[in-house]
């Protein structure tokens, strides 16, 4: 009897649930947003913020792209809601894009609607516009990209697979950027040259929340290798004997780093070691006959890229300590990590510009391919 | 009375006590904890400890000093049939004020990453009916529940920690050395409100089959608790370092959205899906102790009227679950609820410990 | 006021049953004539009752009869061993010797040479003798019967079991005759601590139900639950072993069955060596087994018959396929209309394409499909086999393809289902996954309120309803909870056949060894 009268009030109160589904959303009425570019609103146009989305084609039989502009990231999402026909969702955004004007004025108000709304996740990756976001994207759909969304997203997330460009995501850009006396590089993209698509320039540097520098793909390579972020690439080389132009060619290699810190009374000493691995692509020996695969040769290649790079490290370090005077290649925590309660009020006046950072490099050519 | 639907062993006392203890508080306990201990949060973890040790150390003392060690028996045997009635009816109210307090941070949890349009009292009111039904079945029901559950519990941790190793770095723990005591006092204090649990011993002891093993059990179960605290403490120290770790209002969610993972795409959804069933454990095992103890404060037949009590609790937590008008409210009452618990499990077994013990010299 | 009550809730007093004879509990008269008169009612009513009058040869003098029923008895042993031996063969010198009162004694000693005889001397036990398909010899001056035991008749051969199919393992499967049954289990199990106790349940069928179990290994409280549930059974009849099943479980709002059905003997040998008990039932080729346990009803008898690494994946496959068959289309709502994030963006959108050619919300695409693949499956099952699998064509290709291109329902859903559909025949025992087929529809409505969430909370109230099972007092879930790790090598895993030294842990045993230490 009891247990009857208990699995009738089950039933009541499951079935007065049954009435509101409250969160069912179908997914065909849903405009999907894959991609979301922030700018500075074109001008004539007022308010703060321009969002550009591109959403998934699922009725339509392209992608579309809308834009609107107002004061806050939330009014323009207001603004979509009065105009289009779906519910738009950003639970399947992979990327960010952010222009170049918005960036150097700040985008904490991009940042944090997006990092509070559970259904963004912060792992989706962002990058900066050589321009405006909003110009790319019709730049690339005017140029006959079927799937303007695949490009994108596939470009980004396989950056260090191939390039020695950092790849950076929402939590990073967040969180890194307001760490006190640090820097974080994020990929700089850009119509290419040539028309047809798009390109990597570089890295720019956003501190606190702007953007403090842009770097080129010379110093964006230096850069990647001192912060010792996980990437592959190709890096060429030429080799000189009393000279002369010996050998030249190119080697695919992967970074690894490690980080010391010491003391020296009161200077502070960063010691890095950047190792590279990898192998050698191509060689063309000028002026020489004997034969290929001699280790002395090897050795001298290893020799070429790690005085090359180091030299180009030296030179970024420099610019970093006297320019930019932020720590963009993530060694603070290391000196934290020992001196936490000394260091971590000074990171706010100025910290990295007086320390001493040496580099080493090291190569290593771990086989020369199917030739010798 | 049927005894046997309220008999658990004593491995089963062990998970009961994880499981009470473990829930919703471990979603934002690295927050809570950095926030006044800074990256020593982790030593916090260990000395906040300190008060479920001694609530458990003085809960078996007590008990083991009766033959019959049920708590309402022990409270009308020392405080008479009035007073004792009065000081469980108490411990009821505590019960069911912090189960209603879990229930909703609980809900709120639910509603920001899960349901987000799902009004607050449709989703506690699920909740509660599940805890109803499960707390109806009798406590070796519940025993076996928690230790099923724990086994889930360990795929969410390890899915914590796959997440802290790939995102952390060790870093953010060092140094070591220089403490702040200060800061580590009030963290520990911060943490108790995630150890309150415990003092379902004080019902749940008279129900375990070996005495013997009792204690051995609820220490065990303490240890393991302040081990899974550790784990996440230093996982989310590593990840979001302890200035990183106030911007989030449950970091622990929050750091399993980090890593990429191009398979499932959220990690998070994965793991808050096997935690909605470990969520409603300490609201079950509070739920099962207030309806057994108001069930024997009142000697009342269990096979006709337990049900309808452990709905009657069911009730009363819906309702109180509802009042908060938002979640800072809600962290709000959870430190006052941290200080009711040093009061209930510090305090209840003090106060039996004196009077049993004078009561005891005034009889020799 | 309490009849009223009593009369709404359709309850009423039974009438007690009767024998149609008045004189049930008394003795039998001495005279053939007596008892004729007792069987005259029945032998007028029906025509299959043979009530054969003869003469004994050592003793013509005196009347005798032999009764039975037409059809119940094996002819060829009714003629050779009883007619002829009375009539023909019996020796008078030994028949009448000694006194006259010892003749029923002397001719079931000395004339009929027939294994299973005993005498009868109440009416009740004449007539039930004689419906039980028992031949009665009567002899004028005696008041008690002799009941030779030669029922055969036609029945079934054992045959190949049409539900258990297995490669490797025994061809042979139980019948509906008892005694045939018992045969097999002991050709099997030649322990002579295997016990068979007999009883008879419905007071009109009076069906045979045996109780197997091996003495000194069987926990003794166990088989005295199930000896004293079956003889508290009051009911008319049944009439396959199900009723015997649903009177004695202990909860019967579960959907769980909380007995194990098996038609294979050897099954059964393998869990009476584990300490469980059989029950059988004549007219059922269905073998009852207690105390079950959730992880029995994923388990098949060839897993012990393949090598443990095989055996093993096709463990693990089967638990994926509960899982699936549970929540696959739970999932598939919760994910397309609550928690889209979860789903690769590249799947997403062609999920999303592909319904946007739908008219109905996610939740009645998933119903409609789940209705129509309910409704095949019942069909299938009672058609003859020809005419069901072109309904499974028709079914399933024609519907299928047309309910996409008619933009009924997606691609995505028809896949979801056949997913599911299959992953439900993938479990071995049928009466789990009637109970799948149930819960998954919970699950589709739990998930269609509250998405994942709900999908959560389905899990956890299943987890719960199956931990408070008990089958005859042994925990329904266990290894699982209560866990049970050195079971886990026997029920989640399938361990080396001579790791398995030990009876699981999980059913109360007298024996725990299994195996001398010295092997592997």
């Amino acid at each position: 009897m009891k247990y009857r009268w208990m699995v009738i009030v089950v039933i009541l109160a499951m079935s007065t649930l049954l009435c509101g589904c409250w969160d069912t959303i179908d997914v065909e009425n849903l405009d999907i947003s894959l991609i979301a570019g922030y700018d500075t609103p074109p001008s004539g146009e007022a308010g703060k913020v321009a969002v550009t989305a591109l959403l998934a084609a699922v009725v339509e039989e392209d992608e579309k792209i809308g834009t609107y502009s107002a004061q806050t990231v939330g009014e323009t999402r207001s603004r979509r809601a009065y105009n289009e026909p779906r519910q738009y969702t950003l639970s399947q955004l992979q990327v960010m894009l952010i222009g170049k004007d918005l960036a150097r004025q700040g985008f904490r108000n991009i940042i944090d609607p997006n990092m509070r709304e559970p259904r963004v996740k912060p792992s989706i990756n962002v990058a900066v516009v050589n321009g405006r976001a909003e110009e790319l994207l019709h730049f690339m759909a005017k140029k006959d990209i079927k799937r303007v969304s695949d490009v994108l997203i596939s470009l980004l997330q396989i950056i260090p697979e191939r390039a020695f460009v950092p790849r950076t995501s929402l939590f990073c850009l967040a969180a890194d950027s307001y760490a006190p006396g640090m820097a974080v590089a994020v990929p700089v993209l850009q119509p290419a040259d040539n028309q047809q698509g798009v390109e990597l320039t570089g890295c720019a540097l956003f501190a606190q929340d702007r953007m403090i520098a842009q770097l080129d793909r010379m110093e964006t390579r230096s850069l990647v290798l001192l912060s010792g972020k996980k990437a592959h690439g190709w890096i060429p080389f030429s080799l000189y004997k009393d000279g002369q132009l010996y050998d030249e060619g190119t080697v695919f290699v992967a970074n690894q780093r490690k980080v010391k810190v010491s003391r020296q009374g009161e200077l502070i000493v960063f010691d890095i070691q950047v190792t590279l691995k990898g192998r050698l692509v191509e060689h063309a020996v000028v002026q020489h006959s004997s034969t290929l695969y001699e280790e002395q040769h090897l050795r001298e290649i290893e020799e070429a890229v790690a005085d090359d790079l180091k030299m180009q490290m030296q030179d970024f370090i420099e610019f970093m300590q006297e320019e930019l005077r932020i720590d963009a290649i993530d060694i603070t925590p290391y000196a934290l990590a020992k001196w936490r309660q000394e260091i971590a009020p000074q990171l706010e006046q100025g910290f990295i510009e007086d320390v001493l950072i040496n580099v080493d490099v090291e190569v290593i050519l771990q086989n020369t391919g199917e030739l010798g | 009375m049927d005894r046997t639907r309220f008999e658990i062993t004593s491995k089963q006392l062990i998970f009961i006590i994880v499981g009470t203890q473990v829930a919703t508080a471990m979603l934002s306990l690295p927050r809570v904890v950095a926030a006044e201990a800074g990256h020593h949060a982790w030593l916090a973890v260990i000395v906040g400890a300190v008060f479920p040790l001694a609530a458990v150390f003085l809960i078996v003392a007590l008990l083991n000093r009766f033959r019959d060690a049920d708590f309402a028996n022990v409270s009308h045997q020392l405080f008479g049939k009035f007073l004792g009635t009065l000081l469980i009816l108490i411990f009821v109210g505590y019960a069911t004020v912090v189960q209603s307090v879990v229930i909703r941070m609980f809900t709120e949890i639910t509603c920001v990453f899960i349901l987000p349009r799902t009004p607050i009292w449709a989703v506690s009111l699920v909740c509660t009916l599940s805890v109803v039904y499960a707390v109806s079945k009798g406590a070796k029901v519940i025993g076996r529940l928690n230790e099923f559950l724990f086994y889930l519990l360990i795929i969410d941790l390890l899915m914590i920690i796959g997440a802290g190793i790939t995102q952390g770095t060790y870093l953010n723990l060092l140094p070591v050395g220089d403490v702040d005591i200060n800061g580590l006092m009030q963290g520990s204090l911060k943490i108790v409100y995630a150890y309150a649990g415990c003092e379902v011993l004080l019902v749940t002891y008279a129900m375990v089959q070996h005495r013997g093993e009792i204690l051995k059990a609820a220490l065990i179960g303490e240890g393991i608790t302040v081990l899974i605290y550790l784990m996440i403490v230093v996982v989310g120290l590593m990840v979001f370092g302890h200035e990183g770790l106030q911007f989030f209002t449950w970091p622990v969610v929050t750091l399993l959205k980090i890593p990429y993972s191009s398979a499932l795409g959220r990690l998070e959804l994965v793991f808050l899906l096997l935690w909605v069933t470990l969520g409603v454990r300490p609201i079950m095992n509070l739920s099962m102790s207030a309806s057994y103890a108001f069930t024997r404060a009142f000697n009342l037949d269990f096979n006709r009227y337990y049900a309808w009590i452990v709905l009657g609790v069911g009730a009363g937590i819906y309702v109180l679950s509802l009042q908060p008008d938002n979640l800072l409210q809600v962290f709000a009452l959870a430190d006052y609820v941290g200080y009711a618990f040093i009061a209930i499990s510090l305090g209840y077994p003090l106060l039996y410990l004196l009077v049993s013990v004078l009561r005891r010299q005034k009889s020799l | 006021m309490a009849s009223f009550l009593n009369r709404l809730w359709g309850r009423r007093k039974a009438p007690a049953y009767k024998l149609p004879n008045q004189q049930k509990s008394d003795k039998l008269g001495a005279s053939l004539d007596s008892k004729k008169k007792i069987l005259d009612p029945y032998v007028q009513k029906n025509r299959d009752i043979i009530f054969r009058e003869i003469t004994i040869k050592a003793d013509p003098r005196r009347r005798a009869a032999v009764v039975y029923l037409e059809g119940r008895v094996d002819k060829q042993v009714l003629y050779e061993e009883i007619f002829k031996s009375l009539m023909l063969e019996s020796d008078a010198g030994t028949l009448q010797q000694g006194a006259a009162n010892q003749i029923i004694d002397k001719i079931s000693h000395t004339c009929l040479t027939i294994g299973e005889i005993k005498k009868v001397n109440l009416v009740q036990d004449m007539i039930h003798a004689l419906f039980d398909g028992l031949t009665l010899v009567m002899v004028d001056g005696m008041p008690e019967v002799l009941a030779i035991n030669i029922t055969g008749g036609v029945q079934r051969t054992p045959d190949e079991p049409p539900v258990e199919k297995t490669l490797r393992g025994s061809r042979e499967g139980f019948i509906e005759d008892l005694s045939v049954n018992i045969s097999m289990i002991r050709r099997r199990l030649r322990d002579p601590n295997l016990v068979i106790e007999k009883t008879i349940v419905g007071r009109r069928t009076r069906t045979d139900v045996a109780i197997l179990y091996i003495e000194d290994i069987a926990d003794p409280e166990i088989v005295r639950n199930i000896r004293d549930k079956i003889n508290r059974i009051d009911i008319d009849g049944i009439s396959a072993i199900g009723y015997i099943e649903q009177f004695l479980s202990d909860n019967h709002y579960s959907p769980f069955p909380q007995f194990k059905s098996s038609e294979r003997p050897d099954k059964v040998v393998a869990e009476l060596l584990e300490g469980r008990v059989a029950i059988m039932a004549s007219g059922t080729p269905w073998v009852l087994i207690a105390p079950a346990l959730f992880v029995s009803f994923l388990q098949a008898s060839e897993d012990y018959y393949d090598r443990p690494m095989v055996a093993n994946f096709n463990r693990l496959s089967r638990y994926l396929g509960y899982i699936l068959a549970v929540s696959l289309p739970a999932l598939y709502i919760s994910l397309l209309s609550f928690q889209p994030e979860l789903i690769p963006y590249e799947l997403f959108v062609i999920l999303a394409q592909a319904r946007s050619q739908v008219p109905f919300p996610v939740l009645v695409e998933v119903l409609i499909q789940e209705i129509i693949i309910q409704l095949v499956v019942e069909t299938g099952l009672r058609l003859p086999a020809n005419i069901g699998q072109t309904v499974g064509v028709v079914a399933g290709i024609v519907l299928g393809q047309a309910a996409i291109s008619a933009n009924i329902a997606s691609p995505a859903i028809i896949i979801v289902i056949t997913i599911t559909t299959i992953a439900t025949f993938a479990l071995p025992n049928y009466s789990m996954i009637l109970a799948t087929r149930l819960i998954r529809i919970l699950f589709i409505l739990a998930t269609a309120v509250f998405g994942l969430f709900g999908f959560s909370l389905g899990w956890f109230i299943l987890i719960t309803h199956l931990v408070s099972l008990e089958s005859v007092g042994v925990p329904y879930f266990t290894p699982f909870g209560p866990v049970r790790f050195g079971d886990l090598q026997d029920t989640l895993f399938r361990g080396f056949i001579y790791r398995l030294k030990y009876r699981p842990q999980s059913i109360p045993v007298m024996d725990r060894q299994r195996q001398g230490q010295q092997n592997g």
